[in-house]
């Protein structure tokens, strides 16, 4: 696999902090509403296909990209490639897809798109994207499932 | 004597009586008969043309003989009876487990001869076909031959080729762990200590047959062999002698390049091993080949557990290339391997922004662990690369990851001694010069890194630094630490630098310090407008991290004595008495010792001179203050020496008793002096009134000494006797605490005779009527306070294993029915169980009895239990908290066995209306499941519907995210448990993912995941 590898060596960069907690966030009667940074802690440990990385480290996704509106129930995330003409794309976008399936109340609507001009095949990744049946029949492949599950296995519990 | 033996071995050939072994070994033993007698007995059988009875007679002198000690049989007997069930080998191979099994015994006789072990190996080898043998019997034949391998090496020895392939011939095909654990030892000791003759390959196959190996111990297993043991034992085996590198190498490089990754950190662990004994030259060939495997891992893997096993394998690479070094055309050989990996290397180190800068940090630093010639010629190349890649970078990310490399050589320097040869010496002013503007980077985690970099220089074995470099340090720290916006990280990281320094170089360092800070501490605050400046609670935290060794101690400790008594610093108390306390965490030696005492008596004097003072007092009862101020003492006390102990004592006692008057106080209102009613003039601690809180300080000088001396403390009696009367009187809670620490850590120490057993039972008498009256709610107030004397005083005499404890308990435990105390004696069960810093414990020398806490769950968890039932139900809450501090509080082997009594009670815990009493439960649980799975596992019908209806409970997020994180921590039962709820769980944790708290949801996101992803394979 060694010699198979599309960005063999590629820039790492430097990781957010973790949420501050402050004293509302413990507070019973105060609400909290579901904001960029929630939505992009959710997927940025999310683990590159082909590198022992997360997106984070690769800035293939960064908070400023991510756009929440909780009381329109909406949800956008645009994600850039290491290179443009990466083959993985479509299973990065796939991979966040199904995370944000998993992890946010069903009332949101989500678009995962790759930022523009920034790969090859731009337009017809976030057409696959886009297109709920083709995301629902790819994780019907049993095979292309385990693929996006290993990506979004948490470090904690790969031991 | 004939007739019972007669009768008992037909018992046995009859009526199969299990107990006939031993009655006749007993009689044997005995001497009312002999081995002869029963042989003689047993003739007929031995003969018998039923195979099936001379199978039944082998066996009862098999079972005779593993019930005789080593050394009853003599010498004749054993060659008798060996020679004898040799023979029995040679019958038919029905009778073969029980002449085995009987010869097992005979292996472990004192007085086996050579000839004997070596006809008992031949037969073996000869006759017997272990492959058809049941399990056990290959057990007897393996431990036969382990017997002879342990207890008798050179008789072995003569068999020389024979046995080994006697042995092969035996093993192979073996699968059974249990035999496997037992037949790896005997073949390491074969392939170290026989000769192999041809046989090298043949023994190595054997053996290598079962590497990697993959086991699974069936749950419930009670012979306890793990994977780990097997691997272990083969590991040995395969690394026992150079002789099997040609076959073992080839095998390893295959399984590196395996897709398995416990085959992979195997196969890693194992090359580390036989590199050791394989030796440079048999490594010499293959070394770059394994290195480039290594490396791939290294890089790619991204598993710590594979990269900690390529780290172990490629040191000991290194290591064993270096062992070469001592032939000199050798030399090359570490040199020309340690080349070839820099130059795979070098370019990573130039390109410090991207993915492998960190990973080549680590792999080099894998080699230099190798030895000291490996990490001189590492450094040497390493860091000139280093400091180029470091001046051309302008970005601060890959700069950050150039110190974490060059950190991680120092490091490694570090460990080996270079005498004048160090590899930094002619790089060190560059090295200096990268960490010296990294540390003025306005970036945090490089500023840490660069602080801790120069640690690492200066505290080099010979660190060939100049006392200007020095210095240069220190003052850098000093500004760093000094300045108001400092980061707490980076401040920590230079204190320790800071603190290093003046312990090691104190006549250099010193006057570039102290002066410094101590002018801070003067400096009058009010006019300094300037922002850059720290504040005097900064400078005194930094003076107790920073001081350490007796110069300093002496030189800091001075100056805080002088504010101490200082009104102007009044308002600093909190931080000059915890400076103080810090500081002599650190001093242990007599002499800094000395200093401290000083302190002790100066704050005996300030309290008793200026309590009556309101701004004195307010200050001096401060429970932060107080509180630092008795473990400062407790501390000193700790480590003084028997010379100053009697002064201080008698001086603190003496005063505590006596009414001593104090100073009037002419700086405070007369209405601030209201707060002394009582005792407006003088001071009287041991009298109900605003000094019991100085009962606190009292402490530590009374109850740190050993037991044997505490009779000997000045006016310890009369003391004692104040502090018993206190405890019935309304006092404060705060001080009333402090009494009953007090109480309880004397009575702990207290010298067992009658007269502490009349004082004990006097103490019980006034505790139960004060607490068993009815009614009259005016005195309720101290009696509830009483309930809490009872448990210090029940914890003190259980910590001892005193007779008298159980009475003691007992009405704690009888209590919790009770209306109004019923929940202060709950919490009684946390004082018991809690360890405290301050009282009862080992700094304090207390008198604490081995598993004092796991004696008093199980004695006290039946009546718990049985109570609970019997209960009314307004009451019943109270047994549960009591239980649940038992819980938490012991240790989880006790609880395990208890558990199936108690599991009713927690699932009652978790539906009660008892916020606290939920989570303690909850904890509880959750530790449970990583502990005792197997009774979770049957529970799972009750508990998880409960558990996610506290998810959604309103009222608590804590409720909540506690039910949710041990949702959580189920995921780790076994699979085909937690199937059947999957879908379910998934599915109700949805609506918590819209949740109001985003603490709870980020717990729901965590637990929904881990039950949609638990039958991910783990492996791979």
């Amino acid at each position: 696999m060694g010699d198979s590898l599309i960005n063999a060596n590629p820039i790492i960069y430097e990781k957010t902090g973790e949420r501050v907690l402050e004293q509302d966030d413990f507070d019973d009667n105060v609400e909290d509403k579901i904001d960029n940074r929630e939505v992009f802690d959710l997927i940025r440990n999310i683990n590159d296909p082909e590198h022992p990385l997360t997106l984070e480290d690769l800035n293939v996704v960064d908070c400023d990209n991510v756009h929440v509106n909780d009381d329109e129930n909406s949800v956008e995330i645009l994600f850039t490639p290491t290179i443009p003409h990466c083959s993985m794309a479509t299973l990065i976008g796939l991979s966040i897809r199904v995370k944000l399936l998993r992890s946010l109340p069903p009332r949101f609507k989500v678009d995962v798109k790759i930022s523009p001009g920034t790969h090859a095949s731009e337009e017809a990744v976030n057409k696959q994207l886009a297109d709920k049946e083709r995301v629902a029949a790819a994780l019907e492949n049993s095979h292309l499932l385990s693929v996006v599950n290993q990506c979004l296995k948490s470090k904690r519990s790969s031991g | 004597m004939a007739a019972p033996c007669d009768s008992l071995i037909e018992d046995f050939m009859q009526n199969d009586d299990g107990t006939v072994p031993k009655k006749l070994s007993q009689t044997l033993v005995n001497g009312k008969i002999s081995l002869t007698d029963i042989i003689e007995n047993l003739g007929g059988h031995m003969t018998n043309t039923e195979v099936e009875v001379r199978k039944k007679a082998t066996q009862l002198i098999a079972d005779i003989l593993h019930q005789l000690s080593h050394s009853f049989l003599s010498h004749n007997q054993v060659s008798l009876l060996s020679t004898y069930l040799c023979e029995k080998l040679k019958d038919h191979a029905f009778i073969h487990p029980p002449a085995l099994y009987g010869l097992e015994a005979l292996s472990r006789c004192d007085l086996i001869s050579r000839e004997i072990i070596e006809l008992i190996c031949r037969t073996i080898f000869k006759e017997v076909h272990a492959q058809s043998l049941p399990q056990s019997s290959r057990r007897s034949v393996y431990k036969i031959l382990f017997q002879f391998l342990t207890g008798h090496l050179k008789d072995v020895q003569v068999l020389g080729t024979d046995f080994v392939y006697g042995f092969i011939q035996c093993m192979d095909s073996e699968q059974d762990p249990r035999n496997l654990v037992i037949a790896f030892t005997c073949a390491h000791i074969i392939i170290q200590h026989l000769p192999l003759g041809v046989f090298v390959e043949e023994i190595f196959e054997v053996v290598s047959c079962y590497f990697p190996i993959d086991f699974t111990p069936p749950s419930n297993d009670p012979s306890g062999i793990t994977q780990e043991d097997l691997i272990l034992g083969l590991r040995k085996c395969l690394s026992a002698s150079p002789k099997f590198a040609q076959y073992c190498l080839p095998l390893l490089m295959e399984k590196l390049t395996s897709d398995m990754k416990s085959a992979k950190i195997d196969a890693l662990y194992t090359l580390a091993s036989c590199a050791a004994v394989y030796g440079s030259e048999k490594m010499f060939e293959l070394q770059m080949s394994f290195f480039n495997c290594i490396k791939k891992e290294m890089f790619l893997s991204g598993d710590t557990k594979v990269e900690e096993a390529a780290i172990t394998a490629l040191t000991a690479l290194i290591k064993t290339a270096s062992t070469g070094l001592t032939q000199s055309d050798r030399k090359k050989s570490l040199e020309g391997f340690i080349e070839d990996i820099l130059n795979e290397c070098k370019s990573h180190l130039l390109q410090p922004e991207l993915m492998l800068m960190k990973s080549t940090g680590r792999l080099l630093q894998a080699v230099a662990t190798g030895s000291a010639d490996a990490c001189s010629q590492v450094a040497m190349v390493t860091i000139p690369l280093l400091i180029e890649s470091y001046n051309k970078q302008t970005q601060h990310t890959p700069k950050h990851n150039v110190i974490i490399v060059l950190n991680k050589i120092s490091e490694t320097i570090g460990t080996f001694k270079f005498g004048n040869q160090s590899p930094l010496q002619s790089m060190k002013e560059p090295v200096l010069c990268i960490y010296g503007s990294a540390i003025d980077i306005d970036v945090t985690s490089i500023q840490v890194l660069a602080v801790k970099g120069l640690y690492l220089l200066v505290s080099l074995h010979n660190e060939c630094l100049t006392d200007v470099d020095k210095t240069n340090m220190a003052d850098k720290c000093l500004n760093k630490v000094t300045a108001s916006q400092c980061e707490t990280e980076i401040r920590s990281e230079c204190n320790i630098l800071l603190s290093f320094l003046l312990s090691t170089f104190p006549d250099l360092i010193q006057p570039h310090v102290y002066p410094v800070l101590f002018n801070k501490l003067h400096n009058d605050c009010m006019d300094v407008d300037d922002k850059t400046e720290c504040d005097k609670t900064v400078i005194l935290n930094i003076l107790s991290e920073i001081t350490s060794g007796l110069h300093n101690v002496k030189i800091v400790t001075q100056l805080l004595y002088k504010l101490l008594i200082d009104k102007e610093y009044l308002d600093l108390y909190v931080c000059i008495t915890e400076c103080l306390y810090k500081i002599s965490t650190r001093c242990t030696d007599i002499d800094s010792v000395l200093y401290l005492c000083e302190g002790v008596k100066l704050i005996h004097q300030i309290i008793t001179t200026h309590c009556r003072c309101p701004r004195w007092y307010n200050v001096l009862t401060n429970t932060a203050v107080i509180s630092n101020i008795s473990s400062f003492l407790r501390q000193v006390a700790a480590h003084w020496s028997h010379t100053v102990v009697n002064d201080i004592q008698s001086l603190y006692t003496e005063s505590f008793l006596k009414t001593v008057s104090c100073k009037n106080c002419e700086c405070c209102s007369i209405e601030a002096l209201a707060q002394f009613q009582s005792n407006p003039e003088s001071f009287c601690p041991l009298k109900p009134g605003c000094d019991c809180v100085f009962i606190s300080v009292l402490s530590p000088i009374i109850c740190c000494g050993p037991a044997k001396l505490q009779k000997d403390i000045p006016n310890i009696e009369e003391i004692q006797k104040y502090l018993h009367d206190l405890i019935f009187e309304p006092l404060d809670s705060v001080p009333y605490e402090y009494i009953c620490k007090c109480v309880a850590g004397l009575l702990n120490k207290q010298e067992q005779n009658e007269s502490l057993d009349t004082l004990l039972l006097k103490l019980l008498d006034n505790l139960s009527g004060c607490l068993c009256e009815k009614g009259n709610e005016n005195s309720c107030y101290g009696n509830k306070q009483c309930v809490a004397a009872l448990a210090w005083i029940s914890k003190a005499l259980i910590m001892r294993g005193h007779k008298l404890s159980e009475k003691f308990s007992d009405l704690l435990v009888s209590l919790l029915c009770h209306q109004v105390y019923g929940c202060l004696a709950a919490d009684g069960f946390s004082i018991i169980l809690t360890d405290n810093d301050d009282i009862l414990n080992k700094s304090m020398q207390a008198n604490i009895r081995m598993m004092y806490k796991q004696r008093f769950f199980l004695e006290n968890l039946d009546k718990i239990v049985h109570n609970y039932h019997t209960a009314d139900s307004d009451v019943k809450m109270n047994y549960l908290s009591a239980l649940s501090h038992m819980l938490k509080n012991t240790n989880k082997s006790v609880i395990l066995p208890e558990l199936s009594k108690l599991y009713p009670l927690l699932i009652q815990s978790l539906l009660s209306n008892d916020l606290d009493l939920q989570l303690v439960t909850m904890d509880t649980l959750t530790d449970l499941i990583f502990n005792a799975s197997n009774v979770i596992e049957k529970q799972l019908d009750s508990l998880i519907p409960q558990l996610l209806k506290m998810c959604v409970y309103k009222q608590s997020l804590k409720v909540r995210v506690s039910a949710l994180k041990c949702l959580t921590q189920l995921t780790n039962l076994p699979l085909h448990k937690l199937l059947p709820y999957r879908n379910k769980v998934v599915r109700s944790l949805v609506p918590v993912l819209d949740d109001r708290k985003r603490l709870v949801r980020n717990e729901a996101v965590i637990a929904r995941q881990e039950w949609i992803l638990m039958d991910m394979d783990e492996d791979k």
